[in-house]
């Protein structure tokens, strides 16, 4: 059967060629961007353009012949579904089903999408901007998550992309409109599209050009703003600018590691002065960034709950804080209802590409104190802070680590499990507590995980609750006959991210694989079922690999972890890692390296505001409000103006070093000073300030100051639009100037035409081209007020309308004219003078009769211009439905 | 080129012929035109239109313009009418064999189509082979019967006639044989007043008809013919002819354009027409008159909306460029 041919084969190929290839090109950067950000995509980039190619070669060659898209798209689903049941009917033993279905969905919908768009460009006129919308859109979202926020990025990732769709369109429509009998298309094609590119290209140089100043600026401000990150995105990617380039969010060792986690990317360095009894062996503990308390039935999700009931998290802002001035919250050590066995511990944190407003500690901390970074490592380090912790002296990364047949290990947690024992039950926990904490969806899936766990505890015949833990510890931890381990640990178990309900029964009963967040989000579900409070906690992993440096702890990206933690009355929360070890390189064989300079003692502190700085002697007065003297604070009551030396000192604005110029009147500093003049100078015993301020050096010889952002502007900049207004009011002047003047070329289209018709026609000397510009400035000029020739001749458009309304003799013109053009006779005198009479007596005669403003505001508009000058459609009306 | 001595002669020749004709026919000087055109062009014409409207006084009167009862034999043009019935058949028109008593052997009559100008009224009302026998004789200008070849007249000009092809009774014209047509022309009812005088001049004031003169000898009319091969005509009205007949072949809504010999025909038409209109050359408001008469009719439009509208915009694009176009 011979199936009627919709496009002839030089318009298919026209389409393969100019918009498939394109399309192809773009969609492989769409996937290729798509990649960095979305984890569904893992398959290589190629094969799934490829894929998408594919069916978009298919619909195009399908549909440039007469056949139908519903009837074929619907056969086309049914294929897929019958290749999907295929792959499950054929059983996963040894071939993994799941896998290759994620898959099959994966390269299915993109051929699907091929397949539509090759349908589109094949039938649908309007589709090219559908389509360029739809790619503008993913490659915005795209670029959203994934790139730097900088003028060059943005541009450089959304441009191909626009460009594309501003090519598409044009091009779909030339050949959308192509005559395939034409002789030359390729040719004329070709000149169009380079005309296209060329005008393009100047535009991009011009952009670069004169905008190069402004979108410096931009991104200065940019910059700027963003290491000020607002209060609330501290929830978001796995990585984002925090002010000095990527950092890394805490949070995504629940979102899982998926590959990107950089094994060799170190975040922060932390010295944890926690040791056994011998005061010797390092007792790493696990640093928590934040507590996963409540599970989302709607979302299916964990979440951190936004009204923290009972919340034991210290949260301080460190970029508000002032160096060396103590935050406290004590509130959180009461909400941990601990009472035994707690010990307190300080830490010294020195972060590298965590952001430096934020706080990581191990549970349960209580106290912060921003301190400076020494100025020998502070390329490395960007800021640092000391902080204390009350913990339970049975918690240890050893206690929660799984043994995993480490003898050693295994004793030393028995011996704090005895201890634990002691616990038998809740009873004496206050009740909504208990509620709070072992609260569980009901449903048949979570029934069923309720289900296995009483399974585990009756086999193991745990009735203590840690007991239970254990067993669930060791459920994780069991092998089947062949000795393989039932739960493998997965970097990439199929679906990414926060693990919902369904996730984890898949990964409890069938796929058996996963990351941290799996094993902690299953746990907690089985320790809930089971009664007891607990929660999950998202930090870092602490890895104690040095020998050299005892106390010190490197924290990589790819320690990012997820894990539980149980609360036991009396004990308070205690740390719980069921997740099983990985069966591939899991330790991170990066070395310890050499730990910063502890900092020096800063003797004196103080907080106010400029009054006055004098750069090149080096001195400034300060209005102090607060001091810190050897650790001791004074409330400088009332403000005290103070005299400092600033010539040796560095000056740190955010986390940077910055110049002296920074230094103006009226904003707030922290100064800071490490001199041993104020070594030798000890605070008496219930000294004042005033005394103490008396017997001090003056000026006081400052090391380090801090400029603090006033909160002020920020908040001034937070309402408005986002940059500095300055920029945008200049950037927006440069486009109203830029549209001003393309109105005005607009506007002088139909004068400077016609202008230059009249020039010609009276600089030309031969007769037959003076006559061909006097005739079309004639015709222009009626033609733009109003008097359009429609599809008459020009002869009959005197006679009918120009003579009888403007009683002038402009049809002789055009007799004359039709003879100077169409025959090879010499005019007579008489007629040589109608042609060079035309000009002045019949425009004139015409201006005269009608008023300057109608005259005016009819060579305003340039659309009758460019009228004139366009040919009309052979089809009659511009849209003539293709059929 | 300079209009000659003979070129003007023509002009003012075919000045008189239109003048004494529009004496007869009132209201009419365009359709006059147009027929002038074709008997210059060395064609023929086809009118359409309904019963009554001065198609056959037309005729008669182009006619007599050109033949009279004075003058020589050879310089006066013959005029014969034929009424195209159901039931006419082919020797009707040719003549045929009679047997000649007193000679004893066949001779052959000639039949009416013998003539200069013929004026064959209402055409689709006769039978196919009918209509055929006589378009044969238009384009080849010769009869063949039996083994004898008779050659028609130096000047034979054919004037149908036809009612709108819906009327009853008729038999329409194939595409192929109206493509034999020079122009195809509607004549249409004269406007009010034009139609009183024809009632005035009805009622007796005078009867122009009657009065008509001879204003052209034939030899006259021959070198008319002669004359308007000489008018001349632009290389750029020759293209936009090209492309008026080539847009017809791609329009989406014609399904079939016109002929390359239908080109030619208009080109000749073109230069009739100049003519005709006072004129050396050929020019823009030339092809704005002639193209529908001319290519209409030869084409197959695929709805009616095609029918009304395809050749005047392919004409209106084609204008539009040729008024713009600039020459050197």
């Amino acid at each position: 059967m011979q199936i009627p041919v919709l496009h002839s084969k030089k318009k298919r190929n026209a389409q393969l060629l100019l918009l498939a290839l394109p399309t192809a090109l773009v969609m492989g950067y769409v996937v290729y961007v798509s990649d960095k950000w979305l984890s569904v995509f893992e398959q290589p980039w190629e094969l799934q353009t490829i894929s998408f190619i594919l069916g978009m070669a298919t619909a195009l060659f399908v549909f440039a012949h007469r056949l139908r898209f519903v009837t074929l798209t619907a056969l086309l689903l049914l294929l897929f579904a019958i290749i999907k049941a295929m792959a499950q009917w054929v059983q996963p033993q040894e071939f993994d089903a799941f896998f290759f279905l994620v898959k099959a969905n994966n390269y299915l919908l993109l051929f699907f999408v091929g397949w539509l768009a090759g349908f589109g460009f094949s039938r649908n006129r309007f589709f090219s901007a559908i389509w360029s919308i739809f790619l503008l859109a993913i490659v915005g979202l795209v670029s959203a998550f994934t790139i730097e926020p900088k003028t060059i990025n943005i541009i450089g990732s959304i441009a191909p992309v626009l460009l594309y769709s501003l090519y598409i369109i044009y091009t779909s429509e030339l050949i959308r409109n192509m005559n395939p009998d034409q002789q030359g298309f390729g040719w004329f094609v070709t000149r169009r599209l380079g005309g296209f590119l060329l005008a393009a290209g100047l535009i991009g140089i011009a952009v670069f050009f004169f905008l190069r100043s402004d979108i410096e600026y931009i991104e200065k401000t940019w910059e700027k703003r963003s290491q000020t990150p607002k209060e609330d995105d501290r929830q978001g990617s796995l990585t984002r600018n925090d002010g000095m380039g990527t950092a890394t969010n805490p949070s995504m060792g629940l979102q899982g590691f998926n590959n990107r986690a950089n094994k060799d990317s170190l975040v922060f360095v932390a010295k944890l002065d926690h040791f056994f009894a011998d005061g010797v062996t390092p007792n790493p503990l696990y640093f928590v960034s934040d507590y996963y308390t409540y599970f989302d039935t709607l979302t299916q999700t964990f979440e951190t709950d936004t009204l923290r009931p009972y919340n034991d998290l210290y949260q301080p802002d460190l970029t508000t804080m002032p160096l060396y001035f103590n935050g406290e919250d004590t509130s959180v050590l009461r909400q941990t209802m601990a009472v035994r066995n707690t010990i307190t511990v300080t830490a010294e944190i020195y972060k590298k590409s965590l952001s430096p407003r934020y706080f990581i500690a191990p549970s349960t901390a209580f106290f912060v104190q921003p301190i400076s970074v020494p100025p020998e490592n502070k390329d490395i380090y960007k800021s640092a802070y000391r902080t204390k912790m009350e913990v339970s002296d049975l918690n240890s990364a050893y206690f929660v680590y799984n043994p995993a047949g480490d003898i050693g290990l295994s004793e030393f947690q028995e011996q704090r499990f005895s201890l634990l024992r002691q616990v038998e039950d809740y009873q004496l926990a206050p009740e909504d507590f208990m509620a709070y904490y072992t609260k569980m969806p009901r449903g048949t899936d979570y029934d069923s995980i309720g289900l296995l766990a009483n399974n585990i505890i009756e086999k193991a015949g745990a009735t203590a609750p840690v007991d239970k833990i254990i067993a669930i510890r060791d459920y994780f931890l069991a092998t089947d006959s062949m000795g393989q381990p039932t739960y493998k640990y997965s970097d990439n178990p199929g679906i990414p991210g926060i693990p919902s309900a369904n996730k984890l029964c898949y990964f409890l009963f069938q796929n058996k694989r996963g990351y941290c967040a799996y094993y902690a989000g299953a746990t907690l579900f089985l320790l809930r079922s089971l009664g007891i409070p607990s929660r999950i906690a998202t930090g870092f992993l602490t890895v104690d690999r040095s020998s050299k440096n005892p106390g010190w702890y490197w924290f990589y990206e790819d320690q990012a972890h997820a894990w539980v933690q149980a609360w036991f009355p009396g004990f308070g929360w205690l740390d719980f890692d069921t997740t099983v070890p990985s069966t591939e390189s899991q330790e991170a064989p990066q070395p310890d390296q050499t730990p910063p300079l502890t900092s020096q003692k800063a003797w004196l502190v103080a907080n106010g505001s400029i009054i006055s700085v004098d750069t090149l002697a080096g001195t400034l007065r300060m209005m102090a409000k607060q001091m810190l003297y050897w650790d001791n604070p004074y409330e400088l009551i009332p403000t005290q103006n103070l005299p400092l030396d600033f010539s040796m000192a560095t000056i740190l604005k955010d986390t940077g070093v910055v110049d002296k110029s920074n230094l103006l009147p009226g904003i707030d500093i922290v100064a800071v000073s490490f001199s041993e003049q104020f070594k030798n100078l000890p605070p008496k015993e219930n000294e004042p300030w005033i005394s103490l301020l008396k017997r001090m050096p003056k000026p006081l010889p400052i090391d380090e100051i801090k400029i603090i952002a006033p909160v002020s502007e920020d908040k001034a900049q937070a309402k408005g639009s986002g940059l500095a207004g300055f920029s945008w009011k200049k950037a927006a002047g440069y486009i109203l100037l830029t549209l001003f003047v393309l109105g005005i070329i607009l506007l002088l289209v139909p004068i400077s035409v016609f202008s230059w018709y009249v020039f010609k026609a009276k600089r030309t000397s031969p007769i037959r081209q003076k006559a061909y510009y006097t005739y079309m400035a004639s015709m222009l000029y009626l033609h733009q007020l109003g008097y359009k020739k429609t599809d008459r001749t020009p002869l009959q458009f005197a006679k009918e309308e120009i003579d009888p309304r403007f009683q002038t003799h402009f049809e002789r013109f055009a007799a004359v004219y039709q003879k100077i053009k169409y025959s090879r006779q010499t005019l007579t005198a008489s007629e040589e003078a109608v042609i060079f009479s035309q000009q002045n007596e019949f425009l004139t005669s015409v201006k005269k009769q009608l008023t300057l403003k109608k005259r005016f505001i009819s060579f305003l508009n340039p659309a009758t211009t460019i009228e004139f000058f366009t040919e009309p459609n052979i089809l009659g009306s511009s849209f003539q439905k293709q059929r | 080129m300079e209009p000659t001595i003979s070129t003007e002669k023509a002009i003012e020749n075919i000045a008189k012929l239109t003048q004494n004709i529009e004496r007869v026919i009132k209201g009419k000087s365009e359709m006059i035109r147009f027929i002038l055109t074709a008997l210059l062009a060395k064609g023929h014409i086809l009118i359409e239109d309904n019963p009554g409207t001065g198609k056959t006084v037309m005729a008669k009167t182009l006619a007599k313009s050109i033949s009279s009862a004075t003058g020589a034999k050879e310089d006066v043009a013959q005029f014969h009418r034929i009424q195209f019935t159901p039931d006419l058949l082919p020797m009707d028109l040719l003549g045929s064999h009679i047997f000649d008593d007193i000679n004893k052997e066949f001779i052959f009559k000639k039949g009416p189509l013998f003539t200069n100008i013929l004026l064959a009224d209402e055409i689709n009302r006769a039978s196919p082979k009918v209509q055929s026998a006589l378009l044969e004789c238009m384009a080849e200008n010769q009869i063949t019967i039996g083994e004898l070849t008779h050659v028609l007249q130096d000047v034979f000009f054919t004037i149908a006639t036809q009612n709108p092809v819906e009327t009853e009774g008729t038999y329409p014209l194939p595409v192929a044989q109206l493509d034999r047509f020079s122009m195809k022309i509607v004549f249409g009812y004269v406007d009010e007043d034009t139609e009183l005088e024809i009632y005035n001049n009805y009622l007796g004031i005078s009867n122009n008809l009657e009065s008509t003169e001879q204003v052209l000898s034939m030899a006259e009319l021959q070198h008319l013919q002669a004359e308007t091969e000489n008018v001349f005509i632009d290389e750029e009205i020759v293209k936009a002819v090209r492309n008026i007949v080539q847009h017809t072949r791609r329009h989406s809504d014609v399904t079939l354009g016109a002929s390359t010999r239908s080109g030619i025909s208009f080109l000749k038409c073109l230069k009739a027409f100049a003519l005709v209109n006072g004129r050396t050359y050929v020019m823009e408001d030339d092809i704005q008159q002639l193209t529908v008469p001319v290519l209409d009719h030869r084409m197959i439009y695929r709805n009616k909306d095609g029918k009304s509208n395809a050749l005047r915009n392919i004409l209106k694009t084609e204008m539009d460029r040729l008024h713009k176009v600039k020459k050197d």
